[in-house]
């Protein structure tokens, strides 16, 4: 059984945005305990999903909380979009695929840097990604 | 914002760009183009970009540094990444950002180092005090 | 417990049920390790057995009529893991965890429970059995055990400086996922606070070499190359050496070596520094000689 116990909720609009998301995921992971390697990871991971919010669906929401299963605590990140959604996500999951010019890390490297991945998406309605890292 | 700008010093024939703090997107284009600009201006022969203040790199960042080290290559002036943090390199390795070609040091002597080396200058630049630390042990 | 048998011997005049009750009231006391009560529907305690006593304090007196939260510490009251555990009972038949439970006394105990449902032959709820056993001792013993196991990795895992510059990292004992891990972090942090630009990885303590395994040896490379150092892996058995071939994991992007001795010659290399012979052999080198 996961327990949720404190969350927060950032609206992205605009870069600066991207840093402020940053700093509030390393309040959470430094509080639930995670080590500076995984810590590092999490800022990461939130860092790219972000990032991608604002350039594929001009930003949307973030909820980040704390989470435990048994002994073991964690940090959940909601990533929220109304963007276009992702039309091909298995394309969209593999190394080295940008539509935006970039290096293609974005997806699969942040699913490569948590322990939990999951998204959902629906074109023209918006993509959900929710990530999860455990204390080690 | 406050940090609109990195500062870029020159260090005889090099640069060196220290980052400190939060990066964002815009600070690292416009670093992009400060610095390919001035090792245009400056004919600079290197470039030590230390970011040993940065306590992560994303892929935007990361691709940051690729291309500076691509453009500046091409104006010749090789780039140094210098000190980046452990928790950062073991980041970038897992989502697959290796860097490849680009020069790294753990620390701006080291980059310097590197840079002569490559250069050509580390014999005649012998009373620096790396270089005489060195030929002391090489007997 | 001389008198057991004695007790659940039928006689003729009792009625079977009677017998029944006794038969169980004796079992539920006598085995002292166990906690074994009923609860309402609601949680709210029904009977208590010596067992329970024991294990959490009150005496039959004091808890029936309680709810059983108070059992809980305040963090699993407050994620509703009481009523948790009976949903989960009520609805698949059974539930089965362990946990930190809180005593009279305010001490701590670890407990295994079971939680049955009751049901009326009609399926509706009528409560529920919970027996709880004292783990403290297992489970006191399984933490110690991990601790053990974590301070074997970090003393199997020594990293060390060879030279100016140079630090050694051997590898003795399986590498696993969570292993390299930590060999990967204490590598580079070792790293940076020594400032050496190259590390010598010896695997010849390592006794199976998989891709896996390969995989983390060639990330913990990359990293350290990031941060600008220099990795040489040394070690490399025949044996481990023809199964990477046949697995077809590709080392040509790093620095292998068979032996720890050839790793520092091309360390040393590596950081400027060369090892010649001072003056003409001396004794001691000609006797090793032969």
């Amino acid at each position: 059984m996961t327990t949720v116990s404190r969350n927060e909720t950032l609206s992205i609009s605009e870069e600066i945005d991207v840093v402020m998301a940053r700093n509030k995921v390393r309040l959470f992971a430094k509080e639930a305990g995670l080590g500076l390697v995984d810590e590092t990871k999490l800022i990461t991971a939130a860092s790219e999903l972000t990032r991608n919010m604002l350039l594929y669906a001009n930003g949307g929401t973030i909820s980040i909380e704390h989470v435990s299963v048994a002994e073991t605590a964690g940090v959940r990140i909601r990533f929220e979009d109304c963007g276009p959604g992702i039309v091909d996500l298995a394309l969209a999951m593999t190394d080295g695929y940008s539509s935006n010019n970039g290096l293609g890390l974005g997806l699969p490297g942040a699913r490569r840097l948590v322990d939990e991945f999951q998204i959902n998406t629906k074109k023209g309605e918006g993509t959900v990604i929710v990530v999860t890292k455990w204390k080690r | 914002m406050s940090f609109e700008r990195i500062p870029i010093l020159t260090m005889g024939e090099f640069l060196l760009v220290t980052i400190q703090g939060e990066m964002h997107d815009t600070l690292a284009t416009t670093l992009q183009r400060e610095l390919t600009a001035r090792v245009a201006t400056q004919g600079a022969r290197g470039v030590l970009l230390d970011i040993s203040g940065l306590s992560m790199v994303d892929s935007f960042m990361g691709r940051m540094v690729s291309t500076i080290a691509s453009i500046t290559r091409m104006m010749d002036a090789e780039t140094v990444v210098v000190g980046m943090q452990p928790a950062v390199a073991i980041t970038l390795v897992e989502m697959g950002l290796t860097l490849p070609g680009v020069l790294t040091a753990m620390n701006v002597e080291r980059g310097m180092e590197l840079l002569r080396g490559r250069l050509g200058f580390a014999r005649e630049d012998s009373n620096d005090y790396g270089e005489s630390e060195r030929d002391a042990i090489d007997f | 417990m001389s008198d057991h048998s004695k007790e659940t011997k039928p006689t003729g005049g009792q009625s079977q049920n009677g017998t029944n009750e006794e038969f169980y009231e004796c079992l539920l006391n006598g085995l002292s390790d166990l906690a074994i009560y009923m609860l309402s529907p609601t949680g709210v305690v029904q009977t208590w057995s010596k067992g329970a006593q024991e294990i959490k304090q009150y005496e039959a007196s004091e808890i029936i009529g309680a709810n059983f939260s108070r059992f809980y510490n305040k963090y699993d009251q407050e994620r509703n893991l009481p009523a948790f555990e009976l949903e989960q009972a009520a609805r698949t038949g059974k539930f089965e965890g362990a946990g930190w439970r809180v005593r009279k006394d305010g001490s701590q105990v670890w407990v295994e429970v079971v939680v049955a449902p009751l049901k009326s032959p009609t399926g509706e709820l009528k409560g529920f059995v919970k027996v709880a056993r004292d783990a403290t001792e297992k489970k006191k013993t399984a933490e110690l055990l991990e601790r053990q196991q974590k301070d074997l990795i970090e003393l199997s895992t020594p990293v060390m400086s060879l030279w100016q510059g140079i630090l050694a990292l051997p590898i003795v004992g399986t590498l696993d996922s969570t292993r390299s891990q930590i060999v990967t972090e204490r590598l580079l942090h070792g790293l940076t606070s020594s400032g050496c630009t190259v590390a010598i990885i010896d695997i010849s303590g390592v006794p199976t070499v998989d891709t896996v395994v390969a995989q983390h040896l060639m990330k913990t490379v990359a990293a350290a190359r990031l941060m600008g150092a220099d990795c040489i892996i040394s070690g490399i058995r025949p044996e481990i050496a023809q199964t990477m071939v046949h697995l077809g994991i590709d080392l040509s992007n790093v620095r292998t070596k068979s032996s720890m001795a050839r790793a520092l010659e091309e360390a040393m290399a590596l950081v400027n520094v060369r090892v010649v012979p001072i003056g003409p052999k001396t004794a001691a080198s000609r006797g090793y000689d032969r």
